[in-house]
């Protein structure tokens, strides 16, 4: 058995493997891999043919060509196969160079099988001692074999071309891809090369038809381990498999052997043993395969799992968030934990800088200088917005690759995976980067699948949350509006409290003047005078003091809340206050306003204006909620802990099914252009800025009941 | 001098005037009871609408001073009951209400004789309307 002939035999089983392997597990029929099947095919054809004439004594010298004919086949179309399999990879449009390339394939193929092709084949020689090979100088006419050479040379090279053009190109995990292509090609190469030189007389031993026929094996190491192609169900299947053959033959086996000795002593019959063996193998064959599954499912292809995650995490925590802030930092902050990168970044249109800020961004801790802002018409932002679809940077699959300018920007970001934010199908309001998975793994199509979907749901939420955030500004403002519209109606009152004070003031003036004038105080002695005077000059007092009282409150109720200064704060105190902007206007609407405000209340740290201004909102509610006549209960109570504020109204009530949205935003029952001052939905969130919480009890045609509860200090 | 003269020639000639002033601001009703009684008027007083109908049933008055808003019956409610019972009787509105004369314009067609609004520019100036409601010739 000479070496040769061993080489040939692994290559056979080698390549012959390989092909059995693919076609049996190939479901979908990829591209690629249908022409990666073709050359591992072609490959065993040659080394058939290599075994085959290396078999031969010298005698069977007809035999010895033969299998050199086999050979020339094998070779020609793995060439050809692999050329086509690099093309389709590299996912680029050269069919006719393929087409070209088949057909010289083909015609070598055929010629060598031409009865006198000998002529332009060279004959054999019987080489080593061992085994014929072809002399192409035989005839001195190697014109054949130099076609043959340059075939290899040619269609090999420009494979070759083709792999370190898209390296150039590409990054990241692709880079490595193709790296690991390039260093099969250079292999299958290497391997080729020396195995001409002996037709050419040159005496060397063809050793490198080992690496030929283990060059397949690496390829196909290449193409699962990086997966060049898609084909995780395949090695799942065969992992499965594996280890359900592995369980049930160790299964079988070791019940056989343990029984047969048991049972040939106890009952002689050791065939016996096989019956608890297929049982045990029946029972846990199912569960051990589900459990095979699981655990390659989980650990080797974490994907699916991560994607249930991702989407239950999104839908659940993220999209929920209406508050802006927290919604770009959650959602940043979740793809990068989820989908383990290395970093994700998120910038956001900012209308005022022209330019896309970071909004949000997750980096590595020795990242440098941070990107944080894109141009609005820079090299990235113009591209994403004229493409309007994702960029995958480490893809060589792109048709069209962006200017080199916003590649450069690109890599400089360290994306991996760009996505432009795009709402109402026409503005990008953002552009989400995500850099590269930790495992250096590269976004497959699934990924973007479900990340495009998450993306699109991420432009609205945000946009929702942009508005929210402009409804809630616009919100306070018509709250504030509606408050100077509200002091403007509470004319009744403020007139009463201003106007009645200052005409008794100037009517008690004049009274005296006239009095002394007319004669009214004749017979008064100086002294009575005296008396008269101070007496009119405290009432002046006495009703100035309620006009600037009634100011003070009304310009300070006038001013809008910050809601930053925090006090503390008497809740007794701002109830009475705002009770008594509004009683004199609901005693005159037949409302009584009943307070129960016991004394040493504990105090609360809050924001003294946007209290007011709740205690206001609320009274209000109640007041409008009230057909004719009624009555307002507040009640404060304190348990040391928290203080209470109870709210009730005899009003109309609210309905169990608008019970349940009345804190949500948005929602009103009031008619439409309605002054609605602060919705509830506000009202609780300022309570519970100030570390409060509200609480709504209601009845139809009896009343509702607010209870707001706040910690004592 | 011809203010004092006036007021003493009411006196002796004829009987005192009879207002009802009607406001539920006390210290209001209160300065114009100190004022007017000085001056030989009869000052009545009432802080709202219902006790004040209930004067009105009893006795009639020349003159009814009175606010617009007011808890229970309003002021312009009041003054068309008690024009059911007194044609002629006359009424001024002293009010801090205030909507563009609107209200204003649509109580002078009612028959009010005037619309005064708070804080009242003068005593002396409403003494003058009070006289002029009851008739008299100043």
């Amino acid at each position: 058995m000479n070496l040769f002939r061993i080489s040939s035999l692994i290559g056979i089983a080698s390549n012959l493997g390989l092909t059995l392997f693919f076609l049996f597990w190939m479901k979908k029929k990829h591209s690629s891999l249908k022409w990666f099947v073709g050359f591992t095919f072609s490959a065993t054809v040659w080394h058939f043919g290599a075994f085959v004439f290396a078999a031969c004594p010298k005698a069977a010298y007809n035999l010895a060509f033969w299998g050199w004919k086999i050979a020339y086949m094998g070779a020609f179309f793995s060439v050809a196969f692999f050329f086509h399999f690099i093309i389709c990879h590299l996912e680029l449009k050269r069919q006719w160079i393929v087409a070209l390339v088949y057909l010289f394939a083909t015609f070598f193929s055929f010629f060598t099988w031409y009865d006198s092709s000998r002529y332009f084949l060279g004959d054999m020689h019987f080489v080593f001692d061992s085994f014929y090979w072809i002399d192409a100088l035989k005839y001195k006419n190697p014109l054949f074999f130099i076609f043959y050479i340059s075939f290899f040379w040619i269609v090999l090279g420009y494979g070759f071309f083709l792999l370190l053009k898209a390296l150039k190109r590409a990054s990241g995990t692709e880079h490595r891809k193709l790296k690991y292509l390039i260093v099969a090609v250079s292999i299958g190469w290497i391997g080729t090369n020396p195995l001409f030189l002996p037709a050419f007389r040159f005496e060397v031993y063809p050793y490198s038809n080992f690496l030929v026929a283990l060059y397949p094996l690496f390829v196909a190491y290449v193409v699962i381990r990086h997966k060049v192609m898609d084909i995780e169900v395949v090695i799942k299947k065969t992992l499965i498999f594996t280890g359900l053959f592995a369980v049930a033959f160790g299964v079988f086996s070791g019940v056989a052997y343990l029984g047969s000795i048991w049972f040939e002593n106890v009952i002689e019959n050791r065939w016996i043993a096989l019956v608890p063996s297929v049982l045990a193998i029946v029972v846990i064959l199912r569960p051990l395969e589900n459990f095979l599954r699981d655990i390659t499912d989980k650990f080797l292809f974490q994907k699916k799992y991560d994607y249930k995650h991702l989407i239950k995490t999104f839908t659940e925590e993220v999209l929920t968030v209406i508050e802006f802030h927290d919604l770009v930092h959650t959602t940043v902050n979740k793809l990068t934990e989820i989908l383990k990168l290395d970093n994700a970044m998120l910038f956001l249109y900012n209308e005022d800088g022209e330019q896309y800020q970071l909004a949000a961004a997750v980096l590595p801790k020795d990242s440098g200088k941070v990107v944080t802002a894109l141009d609005e018409n820079g090299a990235i932002a113009a591209y994403m917005r004229k493409r309007r679809k994702f960029f995958l940077l480490n893809g060589v699959r792109q048709q069209k690759f962006p200017p080199p300018e916003t590649m450069k920007e690109l890599q400089k970001l360290e994306t991996a995976l760009i996505i432009p934010l795009i709402v109402h199908n026409d503005n990008m309001i953002g552009v989400l980067s995500l850099g590269k998975k930790k495992s250096d793994e590269e976004f497959t199509q699934d990924d973007i699948d479900v990340l495009l979907p998450l993306a699109k749901t991420l432009s609205i939420a945000m946009s929702n949350a942009t508005l929210f955030k402009e409804l809630s500004k616009a919100q306070a403002r018509a709250a504030q509006r509606e408050k100077m519209a509200v002091i403007g109606t509470l004319s009744a009152g403020i007139n009463h409290e201003i106007c009645n004070p200052l005409g008794i003031a100037r009517g008690q003036c004049e009274m005296f003047l006239l009095n002394m004038a007319e004669g009214v105080y004749k017979g008064k002695t100086q002294k009575e005078l005296l008396a008269k005077a101070q007496e009119i000059m405290m009432k002046v007092i006495h009703e100035t003091d309620r006009a600037t009282l009634i100011t003070r409150k009304l310009s300070s109720f006038a001013k809008p809340a910050t809601g930053e200064i925090m006090d503390d704060i008497s809740l007794g105190k701002e109830v009475k206050v705002v009770i008594s902007l509004l009683e004199h206007d609901l005693k005159l609407e037949n409302i009584v306003i009943k307070k129960e405000i016991p004394e040493n209340l504990p105090n609360i740290s809050a924001d003294r204006k946007q209290l007011q201004e709740i205690f206001f909102n609320i009274i209000r509610n109640a007041v409008q909620s009230i057909k004719g006549s009624g009555e307002i209960f507040i009640r404060l109570s304190s348990n040391g802990k928290k203080v209470y504020v109870e709210i009730e109204d005899t009003g109309v009530g609210i309905s169990k099914s608008e019970l349940d949205q009345i804190f949500d935003p948005f929602f009103t029952t009031k008619d439409p252009g309605k002054g609605t001052g602060l919705g509830l939905y506000i009202v609780k969130q300022i309570i519970e800025k100030n570390n409060g919480k509200i609480s709504v009890q209601s009845e139809l045609k009896k009343g509702t009941t607010f209870l707001l509860t706040f910690d004592a200090i | 001098m011809v203010r004092e003269l006036g007021a003493t020639t009411r006196k002796d000639n004829m009987r005192n005037l009879r207002i009802l002033s009607v406001d539920d601001e006390k210290n209001f009703t209160e300065l114009l009871k100190q004022y007017f009684e000085p001056r030989g008027y009869d000052v009545d007083v009432s802080f709202d609408g219902d006790s004040a109908l209930e004067l009105l049933t009893r006795k009639k008055y020349d003159v009814v001073l009175l606010d617009l808003k007011m808890v229970g019956i309003n002021g312009d409610e009041l003054m068309r009951r008690s024009k059911e019972l007194y044609p002629d009787m006359g009424f001024i509105f002293i009010t801090a209400y205030c909507d563009s004369g609107k209200t204003k314009e649509r109580l002078m067609k009612e028959g009010v004789y005037a619309y005064v609004e708070k804080p009242i520019a003068s005593l002396k100036h409403l003494e003058n309307l009070v006289n002029q409601a009851a008739g008299v010739n100043v």
